[in-house]
C-alpha cells in the first residue's frame, strides 16, 4: 500500500485532462443549451419533435455509436472535417478539442432537459408583465426568467461536467487514447485494466473518478441550495 | 366498471413482461456442438473463414471473441471461459498458462505474421526505396498509427521495431494508439493517421491502405500465433484441433496473408 | 378626443371577441360576466395578444393597424397594467419591483417619483420585502406602484378587487380615485363587480358575449333592458353618493347625507374610527328589491325615508318588474307584477320610493 498514492505522470495528465475536458464542456454547452432550452420551453414551431428528437438522440444512442458518427462527420475524411482541413489546416479527430466535442455532444441533451424543465417551471406570467413594463424578450429573459430557473441551469451545468468526467465511448472512438491529449480518467482506466500488475494504479483512478464526480454533485446541491435561500 | 378493465390489463401486461423475460434468458449450451474461441483482433477475418469451413465439414459452431491478446488474456483472468485461445503474441500465452488458465500442454504454434509500413490509400506519391527506411520518421507527418504496446502485441513488435531503428527519440508523441490490431489499421484506413505500423495479413486484405514498407523479420520478435486449449477438454476439441493442421486450414491462412516470406 | 379607440376582432376556440370601444379621459369601467371578454380585451390592448383584425389608436398614436400591418410590441405601447393576480416578481424586492419599469425609459419619461408612489400607495414600510411575505392588499398596492412607475400613458386594471376581502377593497378605492385624480392619465378598469366598479366610475362599458351591448353613464344603462339583464346578474344595485356630515362621538354615530334627492336622506351607523373625513365623499348602495313603492306619503310607519319621484321607465323580466324612478337621480325598484297591475302602475306616475335606513350599504 505504500507507493499506493504515488501517482505516475500520466496518471496526474489524465486526471488533470480530464478536468480540462469537462469544464471546457461544460463552459461551452452553456450557452447553446440555454438558449435551445428557453426556445423550446416557449416557443411552438413546425418540426418542433424533429428538432427534439434530434437533440435527445445521443441521450438513447450507444456512446460508441454516437463516436462513430462523430468521426464520420469531423474525422480526416469526413464531410465537415475534410473541410475544414482543406480550407483551414485543422485537425479535429483525436485531439483535445474531440474529446471535448465528444463530451458536448454527449451531455448536450442532458443539459437542455435539465435547463428546460426550470425554465419550464418559470411562470411566463411574469415574462408578459415585464413585457408590459418595457422589457423586450431578452430583457425579460435575463431578468426574470434566468434567475428564476437557475437551479436547473446550475444542475445542468453539473451534470455536464459530471457526464463529461465519465464519457468513455464516444471519446475512445472519435478522440483515441492519446496519454497527454486525450486519455481522460476513464481511457486511462481502462488501459490499465488491459495491463496486468497495474491494479494499484487502476484502484487509484478509480478513486479518483469516484471523489470528482461526487465531488461535483455536492458542489450542485450547494449552489442550488444558496440560490434558495436566497429567494 | 373501469377498475375491472385496468385491473384486466395490468394483469395482461405483467403476463407479457413476464413472457420476454423468459424467452431473455440465456439458453443453456448446447455442449456438444459449440465452441467458444478467444482470438487475437488480427485474427478476426481468417478465423470467420475457418469456421464457416469447419463448420460445413463438421458441424461444430465456432462462437468467437475477439480483441487485443492482452485483453483477451485479462478477460481470462478475470473468470471468463474459453475452449480455445490464439495470442498472437508468447507473451501473452505464458501469461495465461502462468495463470493456470489454459492446458500447457496443447500449446502450439500457428502461423508467422510480418510487420508493414502502410499509409492511406490516397497516398499515391510515398515509395519507400531500400536504402530509405532509416529516413522513416521525415516521411510522414501528422500521427502513426500503432497498436498500444502496453497490451496489443501489434504494438509491442512496432515498438520494437522503432528501438532496433532509433527512431524513439523522432517519433516521441506522434503516436496513436489503438486498442488492437484492427484498430491500428482502421486509423490509417480512415486517413486519420498518415502511417501505421501494422500486420502484413491486415494490410494485405485492406483496399484502403498501400504498403509502403515490408519490415524484415529479424526487425523486431518473431511474429508468432499459438493456440492453446482451455481448461475443460471437450471432445469437438480435438476435432478442433487436428483441424486447425490440416492442409486445408493452412491455406486459408496463407490466403489471409499469413506466413508471407 | 378619445383617450383611446379601438375596433377588434379575436376568435379563440368557442369565444369570438367582436367591438368597437371609444374610452375618454377619466376612469371606465368595463363590466361584463366571467366570459364575456374583458380580459381579452385587455390582452389585445395591453398587446398580450393579437387581434384577427382591428386597430387600436391611442390618443392621436396608431398602435394597431391589422389592415396596413402596424403591430406595436407590448413594451412600446406605454400601458400600465395591473394584473389580476399582481404578479409581482417573486425573486425581487418590493423596491426592485417597483422600479422594473424605471430601467427601460428616460427619466424625462417618468409620469411620477418613486418616493411620491411610496407615499400615495403607503409602501414606505415594505420596500424591502419579498412578494411571498406581503398581504393581499399589500401586493396589489406594489402592483398597481409598478404600473405607474413604468411611465404609461393609459392604466388598465383587471379586476383590482376580486382578490382582496371587503376591508381591503374599500382601501384600495380611493387610492385608485387619488391616482387619477393626480396623475390624470386616464385608467380602463375591468370587473365583474358592480358595486366595487360604481365605487370608482359611473361611466361603463357592458360586455357580453365579447360584444359592447352599451356604454355610457350607469343611470342612462339602467333604463336600457338588455342593460339590465346584463347587470342583474352580479346584483343590481342603486348606487348613490352620500357625504359624511359628522362624527358624534358622544353616542358613538357617524352620520351621512344625501342632498341630491327630492328630499334630504340622512343615515346613522356606528361610529368606525379613522374611517373617513367629514365632508368626505362616500357611495352607497341600495338593493332595488330592499325598496316598496307607494302611490302616497305614509305617516304612521317606522320607515323614514321616502322619496318623491316619477316612474320614467318600466321593465319587465320574468316575473318581476323594475321600475326606473326619478327621485332627483334614478333610482331602481324591483316588485312584483302583482304588485304593479294592483296599483296601476306606469309610466308618468308620480309615486314614493321607501326604504329604511338600515338597507343602506356602506362599505367601510
Amino acid at each position: 500500500m505504500e507507493n499506493f498514492f504515488s501517482f505516475t505522470d500520466a496518471e496526474f495528465s489524465a486526471i488533470g485532462l480530464s478536468f480540462r475536458v469537462a469544464l471546457w464542456c461544460a463552459v461551452l454547452i452553456l450557452p447553446l443549451a440555454v438558449f435551445l432550452a428557453w426556445y423550446l420551453a416557449r416557443k411552438s414551431f413546425r418540426g418542433k419533435p424533429i428538432i427534439e428528437g434530434l437533440i435527445n438522440l445521443p441521450l438513447v444512442l450507444p456512446p460508441v455509436a454516437t463516436g462513430f458518427i462523430l468521426l464520420l462527420l469531423f474525422g480526416a475524411k469526413g464531410i465537415i472535417g475534410s473541410l475544414l482541413f482543406d480550407w483551414f489546416g485543422i485537425h479535429i479527430a483525436f485531439t483535445f478539442y474531440a474529446a471535448v466535442l465528444a463530451s458536448m455532444v454527449v451531455s448536450f441533451p442532458l443539459a437542455v432537459r435539465a435547463i428546460r424543465l426550470s425554465i419550464e417551471m418559470v411562470d411566463s406570467n411574469l415574462e408578459s408583465a415585464a413585457k408590459t413594463l418595457g422589457a423586450n424578450t431578452f430583457q425579460s429573459f435575463m431578468r426574470i426568467t434566468l434567475p428564476l430557473s437557475l437551479p436547473g441551469i446550475i444542475s445542468g451545468f453539473v451534470l455536464t461536467f459530471a457526464r463529461s468526467l465519465g464519457e468513455f465511448g464516444a471519446t475512445i472512438i472519435f478522440a483515441g487514447n492519446i496519454s497527454g491529449e486525450t486519455q481522460t480518467i476513464p481511457l486511462a482506466l481502462f488501459s490499465q485494466i488491459q495491463i496486468p500488475g497495474q491494479e494499484t494504479a487502476a484502484f487509484r483512478l478509480l478513486l479518483v473518478a469516484i471523489l470528482f464526480s461526487f465531488g461535483a454533485m455536492v458542489f450542485s446541491e450547494f449552489l442550488v441550495k444558496k440560490v434558495h435561500e436566497r429567494r | 366498471m373501469s377498475s375491472f378493465i385496468s385491473g384486466n390489463s395490468l394483469l395482461r401486461f405483467s403476463f407479457f413482461i413476464t413472457v420476454m423475460l423468459c424467452l431473455s434468458c440465456s439458453t443453456a449450451k448446447k455442449k456438444e456442438k459449440v465452441l467458444t474461441v478467444y482470438a487475437a483482433a488480427s485474427v478476426s477475418k481468417v478465423m470467420h473463414e475457418i469456421a464457416t469451413d469447419f463448420k460445413k465439414s463438421t458441424g461444430i459452431t465456432l462462437r468467437m471473441n475477439f480483441a487485443s491478446s492482452g485483453t483477451l488474456a485479462r478477460q481470462l483472468e478475470g473468470g471468463a471461459e474459453c475452449d480455445y485461445f490464439v495470442s498472437a503474441s508468447r507473451e501473452w500465452m505464458s501469461y495465461a498458462d502462468s495463470l493456470n488458465l489454459i492446458d500447457k500442454q496443447s500449446i502450439h504454434a500457428l502461423v508467422n505474421n510480418r510487420i508493414v509500413a502502410v499509409v492511406p490509400v490516397s497516398n499515391t506519391d510515398l515509395v519507400i526505396r531500400p536504402g530509405e527506411i532509416a529516413r522513416f520518421p521525415s516521411l510522414f507527418q501528422g500521427r502513426l498509427s500503432i497498436g498500444d504496446p502496453n497490451y496489443v502485441p501489434v504494438g509491442k513488435y512496432a515498438q520494437q521495431i522503432i528501438e532496433k531503428y532509433n527512431w524513439k527519440s523522432a517519433l516521441n508523441g506522434k503516436y496513436l494508439p489503438a486498442k488492437d490490431a484492427r484498430d491500428a489499421l482502421f486509423m490509417v484506413e480512415m486517413g486519420e493517421a498518415e502511417m501505421g505500423l501494422v500486420y502484413y495479413s491486415d494490410a494485405f486484405q485492406s483496399k484502403k491502405v498501400r504498403i509502403v514498407y515490408t519490415f524484415p523479420a529479424q526487425a523486431c520478435d518473431i511474429i508468432r500465433y499459438y493456440g492453446a486449449a482451455g481448461k475443460n477438454k471437450k471432445k469437438a476439441l480435438t476435432t478442433f484441433i487436428s483441424y486447425l493442421q490440416s492442409e486445408k486450414a493452412h491455406q486459408i491462412w496463407m490466403d489471409n496473408g499469413f506466413n508471407h516470406r | 378626443m378619445h383617450a383611446l379607440s379601438a375596433r377588434l376582432k379575436r376568435a379563440k376556440g368557442n369565444f369570438s371577441l367582436d367591438l368597437a370601444v371609444d374610452f375618454k379621459q377619466g376612469i371606465t369601467g368595463i363590466y361584463g360576466p366571467s366570459g364575456s371578454g374583458k380580459t381579452t380585451l385587455l390582452h389585445l390592448l395591453a398587446g398580450l395578444e393579437h387581434p384577427d383584425e382591428g386597430s387600436i389608436h391611442i390618443a392621436d398614436r396608431i398602435i394597431v393597424d391589422t389592415e396596413n400591418k402596424i403591430w406595436t410590441p407590448s413594451r412600446k405601447r406605454q400601458i400600465g397594467y395591473v394584473f389580476q393576480e399582481g404578479r409581482l416578481f417573486p425573486h425581487m424586492t418590493v423596491r426592485k419591483n417597483l422600479l422594473f419599469g424605471t430601467i427601460f425609459h428616460s427619466k424625462e419619461k417618468a409620469l411620477i417619483a418613486f418616493d411620491e408612489v411610496l407615499h400615495l400607495l403607503e409602501l414606505e414600510s415594505l420596500v424591502d420585502k419579498r412578494p411571498s411575505q406581503l398581504s393581499g392588499g399589500e401586493k396589489q398596492r406594489v402592483a398597481i406602484g409598478r404600473a405607474l412607475l413604468s411611465a404609461p400613458k393609459l392604466l388598465l386594471m383587471d379586476e383590482p378587487f376580486s382578490s382582496l376581502d371587503m376591508a381591503l377593497r374599500r382601501q384600495i378605492i380611493p387610492y385608485l380615485i387619488k391616482i387619477n385624480r393626480k396623475l390624470n392619465i386616464p385608467m380602463l378598469v375591468v370587473s365583474h363587480d358592480l358595486p366595487d366598479l360604481l365605487s370608482l366610475t359611473r361611466e361603463l362599458f357592458l360586455l357580453k358575449d365579447g360584444y359592447v351591448l352599451g356604454h355610457g353613464h350607469y343611470f342612462d344603462l339602467i333604463e336600457k333592458e338588455n342593460m339590465l339583464d346584463v347587470m342583474r346578474g352580479s346584483g343590481l344595485r342603486n348606487v348613490i353618493p352620500f357625504t359624511v356630515e359628522t362624527h358624534d362621538t358622544e353616542n358613538g354615530l357617524t352620520i351621512l347625507v344625501n342632498k341630491d334627492a327630492s328630499q334630504e336622506i340622512r343615515v346613522e351607523r356606528e361610529l368606525i374610527k379613522n374611517c373617513c373625513l367629514v365632508g368626505e365623499d362616500m357611495n352607497v348602495s341600495l338593493r332595488p328589491e330592499d325598496i316598496a313603492l307607494t302611490l302616497k306619503e305614509i305617516a304612521d310607519v317606522s320607515i323614514r325615508n321616502q322619496l318623491p319621484g316619477t316612474i320614467v321607465k318600466l321593465i319587465r323580466k320574468e316575473n318581476r318588474i323594475y321600475c326606473i324612478v326619478d327621485v332627483g337621480f334614478k333610482l331602481i325598484v324591483s316588485i312584483t307584477q302583482a304588485s304593479q297591475h294592483k296599483m296601476e302602475l306606469c309610466e308618468g306616475k308620480q309615486v314614493w320610493c321607501l326604504f329604511k335606513s338600515m338597507a343602506l350599504q356602506i362599505n367601510f
